[in-house]
This record gives C-alpha cells, structure tokens and sequence, in this order.
C-alpha cells in the first residue's frame, strides 16, 4: 500500500504539465473585417464608433460621459495585475463583414463554421429555444423560436432594442444598474459598448427551454464589450446561457462586457455562464442583478479560460423574500490569473444566499476566490451561507480565498465554510489500483470535484464542462 | 497628528468594504515612550500591568525565547487613555512561549496592541486575548512560522458593549513544512459596537504537509452592531491543508426556548451565552490572579 502511494509521489515528481490542446476553441478565421476602429481610446474614437452605429444622441453623450469617467477613474488597486493590457493597442470596435441574420444560411461560411465547430447551430436545434451569436463587435446572427415569440418574450441585440419598440425601456434600464462609475472598466464598456442581447419576458410567462448568446471574439488586439439587458417581468421564469470563447494571439485582447439582470417580483432568472475565452485575454466583466420581492437569480458560473479574470456577479436582494444562489468553477491553468467570486447585498427582510465554489490551480494558474456578504440593517432575519474549496493540483500553482462579511443586523443568520487543499494521494491510487491510469484518475477525482457546477447545467454543457476539465487535465501528471 | 496605517489585509479586497486597513489617529509628537522590557529565560511567570502614561504613551516588549526554553508572560492594559503596546517574540528551536493578555481599560481609552512573533524548529507559541475592556481596541498580530514543526495558536475571547470599536488583523506565515496554526475568535456584540475581524493564514511555497484552522463565532446581541469578518487563506504550497469557518448571528429561537423552558430569561441566556466565549478563555490561563481580574471585569457571578 504504501510503496503504491510512493509510486503516485514518484511518478508526479518526474511527470512534465504539457500544454492543453484547445484546437476547436483556437481555429481563427481570416478577419475579412468590414470596418475595424483604430487602436486606442479618445473622445473621437468614441464619437466615431457611436456615428458608426447610428447611436440616439443620448447614448452619444452617456458614451463620451463614461469616456471621461473612465479616464478619471483609478485602476483597482487590488487583485491580478492588467499592466500587460494597454488599451492604446485595442481595437474597441471591429465589426465582421455581415449585418445580423435570422437563419444561419445567410451567415458567412467561415462565420458559420467557426459556430458549427462550437456547436451553436446543432445546439439551437436540440435544446434552445433562442440563440445570439456576436462574432466581434456585432451580433451575426439572432434567432428566437416563434412559440417563444408568440407569448410575447423579446429576445434581440441590443442595437436593435435601443432604437425599436423597446427604445424607452432599454433606456430606463440601460447601465442603471452598474453604473460607469461602477469602476474603470465599466466607465469603459459605457463608453465602447456593442453588441450584445436584450431579452423582455413579460408577466406570468414560463421559458422552459433557455435562450443563448454565444460571444466570439476573433479578431487580434481586439476588445469586446456586448451589453446583455433582461428583464424578466412579475412572475415570470427564464434560464440563459451564455458563451464565451476566442482563438489566442501572441497579444493581448479585452473582454469588458456588462450583464444587467432585472427580477421583478416572484420572477425567476437562471444566469449560466461557460467562459472559455483564450489565454491572452483580459476578462474584466461586470455582472449585476437586482430581485425584487420573492424573486430569485441563480448564477452558475464556469471560469475556464483568459490570461487574466476579474468575475464577480453581484446580487442586490431589494424585495423581501428574495433569493440568490451562486454556483461556480474556476479552473487556472499556465499563465492564467483567474479571480473570480461572487458579491450579495442583502437589503430587504428574510432574503437569503447561498454561495457555492470550486477553484482548482495547476501548471502554476493562480486562482483566488473573492466574495463579499453584506446585509444590512433592514434586512432582518436573512441568511446567507458561503462554501468555497480549493484544490491545489502542484506547487506551482497558487490558490488564495479572501471572502468579507459585513453584517449590520443582529437578526441574521450568517455561515461561511472553506478548505484549500490538494488532491488526495489515497484516492488516486485506490483509483488506480481499479485499473485506470493516474491521469484519468486525478481528471475524475477533479471532474467530481467540479460536480457542483456541472450538474446545475444543461447536459449538453456539463458534457462541455467536464470535457474542458479533461483537456486542461491532460499531461497533468506534474 | 499622524494617521497611522495599521491593521493591513495582507491582501487586497473591494475597497469599498472598508476592510483593507484602519486608519489610526496618533499623536507621534506627544507620546510618551515608556520603559522597553527584555523578558528571557524565566522560572516563572512574568506579569505585566501597563496602565500608560500622559494622553499618548508606547511601550516595547521583548520576549526571547532561547533553545527549549518555556516562558509565560501574563498582560494586562488598565489604560485611562491611548496606549500602544509593541510586543517582539523571538522563539528559538524547541522553545515554548505563552502569552496571555487582557485589556480592561476605562471608558474612552484606546489600545494599540502589536505582536510580532517568529518561531525555529518546534517552537511554539500560544496567545491568549482577552478584550473586555470599555476603550476601544486595535489588535494587530503577525507571527512568522520559520522553522519545521513549528506552530501557533491563537484564542481571542471580546465582548464588545456602547459604542466600542473592536478591530484585529492576525496574519499567521506559515514557512517551514509541517507548521500548524490555529486561530479561535469568539465574542459577542452589543448596542451599537463595532467588530472588524482579517484573520490571514498564508501557506508560503516550500510550507508543505502544513495545515492552519481558523474559527469564529459572533454573537450579536444589539439593534446598531456592527460586525466584519474577512478569513484570509493564501496558499502557493500543494500538500496544505487549510480551513476557515465563521458563524455570525443572534442566539436562535430554539436555544432561547431550551433556555426558557429551564426558567431562563432572554437577557439572563444573551449574557450568559456573550460569558460564554470568555470563560471558554479561562480555562486556557493557569493564573488564578489573573482569571480574578477576568472575573472582576465581567461582574456579576454568571448563571
């Protein structure tokens, strides 16, 4: 018994970490751009990309205000460094060489085979009942089930949204909720915005199956900053998925995108994220809900890809009875500073949270876990619990967990539970001496740690999710 | 007047938290510094009643542990206005150090106190906090574990009442393999107190098969309380294990019911429940004139 574990000790001593294969998520297309801005950032670059996209004078000026708050605005003194990010060498807008279509026919056949290797169309076919798909800076395609339609749920790009029907209410909504003086990044993304999902689900409507919006950034030194808006009115219930992914290049690339959820009373919102965006990628994403009484959002969140990533959807529970729930992964690998977490505002009575994390490092990836639980005085009898754990797959490697609790009511109730540690020697090698190999038995032992994620997600994308977990496992063996 | 920076986060969170670090008005000008202590081998216990001097005043300790050497030393801080309190611990291999402090100071006072510890090979240190005292109290301990087998282990017991302010950073470095650390913080707030807890455990590389606990538990007992907890763990070492955990709320309503069904009422069970934490701490000191003065500041005779 012992000699065996030895062996597991040896073994991982002598074994190299090779480079993961993520041939289908690194296929670039040739950019056949239609229009791509100059690099940097300037008040006439702002003007020029908001002519460009025929913008309402309001939004002309709320990008020109976000500008200048974002050139006042102080880089976050805390977390992964950005130095590597020079915003002067990003493109904040490349549009791809197609306007939007509703059948994936009319799409450019290298667009579209781009979106078949990911599995976008044959998705849609089995398992949604709408789907978005940005290439860029620009959505290429947005289609939405007609029985979806029929019962009155808007599911379009938000270029669309600001200057049709919903014109008032994407204006009511729009950057309310995380405010360009939010921080940096989001004074950025009101500034260079494009592209992105507004979805409307009115009062009493069940969506059974989810919608999707898929972003692909494929141009190089390029950012994107999709804005998805969904409101999801009284009663109603829906779940959306979003994707993420990008070839890599030898520079870096931005992704500074801003997701705006609205739960209006009693409703229901589901928000599953697969992140998978390339390993030159700065993915500084801002996410925010707000749950009026009775409500509830449900995060489930897998952080896989970026070089670096700042991810922290936050909750503000405003309505009594209100509800959050955090399901995530993070998973860094080489070269990959990952920071994810999550934040919860309890601002009304009996509201309650529950946050539930898995971050795994390895091949010298740093994951940190960042949460913060803050409820307030009003918000009598409310609980919260949190519980993070960690696996340290080597010594290169660096796994940290700061989470903060701020609570200003005695009439709460408030856990937190967390654990860092490494994959169990016993484990691999009773797996081993049932006949698998040690890689196959530390990518299971990791998989089934990363279980909590994987089984609040669609099939399809669990099988996705644990498929990543396997190419980032393989050669793990260090 | 100088804003002295203390109480750092060893790592940086949302700063609109107000956690990062605390802000410390002092007047550096006018303190008086007072005596330093050099506190070696020692048979028996060293006792310390520091009271401070004049409206600022400082005083150094330092405790040098030499190879195998025990030594305990007891603190008690009665000051009736600021005081700062710098605490070095220099354990040598194998030696063992027990230190037991315990602010009871006067309404309006304020307490600085500092601890900087480093342990060999098998040293040990055990640190004992007991904050019950009426002033405010700053709380700032950093302990190297340097050397193999080396560990510490920390209980913090408060009771924080009126309109106190109750803020600790403990950070322990976890260096030389198989180190062990363990922190317990339990307390209780009333009215309008104000708790901040960072409690860091830091595995360092090279730190392995070590593991670090850390507990809290607080009772909140008042309508304006306010409590912070932010439990740290840094780790850039594989073969760790590392464990954090905080319990934060009011007494529930099935204790209470327990409690009042053996003809206890709900203030009699808030106190003895907030007594709870500290007599818990009482069973760590061995000095029977000591725990007196735990006793004498707690009052009453406990249920």
């Amino acid at each position: 018994m012992n000699s065996g574990k030895k062996g597991v000790r040896k073994m991982r001593e002598k074994s190299q970490v090779d480079d993961i294969d993520r041939s289908i998520y690194d296929i670039r297309d040739e950019e056949k751009d239609a229009y791509r801005m100059e690099e940097g950032l300037t008040p006439e670059i702002v003007d020029k990309l908001s002519k460009e996209k025929d913008d309402p004078v309001w939004m002309q000026q709320f990008r020109l205000q976000s500008l200048q708050i974002y050139n006042e605005m102080p880089v976050p003194d805390w977390g992964p460094s950005i130095e590597g990010l020079d915003i002067d060498h990003i493109a904040t807008y490349v549009r791809p060489n197609t306007r939007m279509q509703g059948s994936w026919k009319d799409v450019p056949q290298d667009i579209k085979d781009t979106f078949e290797r990911l599995g976008i169309p044959q998705a849609e076919r089995k398992s949604l009942a709408g789907v978005g798909a940005q290439y860029d800076s620009e959505l290429v395609y947005h289609n939405v089930k007609s029985e979806v339609e029929a019962e009155g749920v808007v599911y379009t790009d938000m270029e669309s949204a600001l200057k049709g029907e919903y014109a008032d209410m994407v204006r009511k909504y729009f950057m309310k909720l995380v405010t360009p003086r939010d921080h940096k990044f989001a004074a950025l993304h009101g500034a260079v915005w494009s592209g992105g999902s507004f979805v409307y689900v009115p009062k009493g409507v069940q969506v059974s199956i989810p919608l999707q919006s898929y972003f692909r950034l494929n141009a190089k030194g390029a950012g994107q900053f999709e804005h998805t808006l969904i409101i999801v009115d009284e009663g109603a219930s829906l779940h959306f998925i979003e994707g993420c992914s990008a070839p890599k290049y030898n520079v870096a690339n931005l992704h500074a995108g801003c997701v705006e959820l609205y739960v209006k009373k009693n409703a229901k919102l589901r928000y599953s994220t697969i992140e998978n965006w390339s390993k030159n990628m700065y993915n500084l994403n801002t996410k925010r809900a707000v749950v009026e009484e009775g409500g509830t959002i449900e995060w489930v969140s897998g952080s896989f890809g970026s070089h670096v990533g700042c991810l922290y959807p936050m909750s503000i529970l405003k309505g009594e009875g209100a509800r959050m729930e955090f399901t995530g992964v993070t998973f860094a690998g080489k070269g990959q500073n990952l920071d994810t977490g999550a934040k919860v505002v309890h601002a009304a009575p009996n509201t309650s949270s529950y946050m539930n994390t898995r971050s795994i490092s390895k091949g010298g990836g740093i994951s940190t876990f960042r949460s913060s639980v803050v409820i307030n005085k009003e918000a009598k009898k409310s609980k919260s619990a949190v519980s993070c754990q960690s696996l340290m797959l080597d010594s290169e490697s660096r796994s940290d967990t700061i989470p903060a609790m701020d609570i200003r009511t005695k009439d709460a109730a408030v856990g937190h539970e967390a654990k860092i540690g490494s994959i169990s020697d016993d484990a691999v090698f009773y797996l081993m001496s049932r006949g698998m190999s040690e890689e196959d038995a530390r990518a299971l032992l990791v998989s089934g740690f990363a279980d909590n994620v994987s089984k609040e997600l669609p099939l399809e994308y669990a099988v996705e999710m644990n498929n990543l977990i396997r190419l980032e496992m393989k050669g793990s063996i260090g | 007047m100088t804003d002295m920076i203390i109480n750092k986060l060893p790592s940086k969170t949302w700063n609109w938290l107000k956690v990062n670090e605390t802000k410390l008005p002092w007047d550096m000008e006018h303190t008086t510094v007072l005596p330093e202590e050099n506190v070696a081998v020692k048979e028996e216990p060293v006792h310390f009643s520091i009271q401070g001097e004049g409206e600022y005043s400082s005083k150094k300790f330092n405790i040098h542990a030499a190879k195998d050497e025990q030594i305990t030393v007891y603190m008690d801080y009665t000051p009736e206005n600021k005081l700062a309190v710098y605490t070095n611990l220099t354990l040598e291999e194998g030696a063992h150090v027990r230190l037991i402090q315990l602010q009871h100071s006067k309404e309006d006072s304020l307490v600085y106190n500092t601890i900087q510890g480093s342990c060999e090979k098998n040293a040990r240190i055990e640190l004992v906090q007991v904050y019950l005292g009426k002033g405010d109290i700053y709380s700032d301990t950093a302990i190297d574990l340097k050397g193999g087998k080396s560990s510490f282990k920390s209980d913090i017991g408060y009771i924080g009442e009126h309109t106190h302010v109750i803020d600790m950073n403990e950070v322990v470095n976890h260096f030389g393999r198989c180190t062990e650390s363990e922190i317990n913080v339990q307390g209780s707030l009333r009215d309008g107190a104000k708790k901040i807890f960072r409690g860091t455990i830091d595995f360092k590389t090279g730190a392995s098969d070590s593991v670090g606990n850390e507990q809290e538990t607080v009772l909140m007992l008042g309508e304006d309380v306010e409590n912070k907890t932010v439990p740290v763990i840094l780790c850039s070492e594989e073969n760790v294990v590392g464990n954090h955990g905080a319990t934060i709320g009011e007494l529930d309503e099935d204790t209470l019911f327990y409690l009042a069904s053996r003809g206890i009422s709900r203030e009699q069970a808030e106190d003895m429940m907030a007594r709870a934490g500290i007599e818990r701490l009482k069973s760590l000191i061995a000095d029977e004139a000591f725990i007196a003065m735990i006793d004498q500041e707690l009052g009453g005779d406990g249920i």
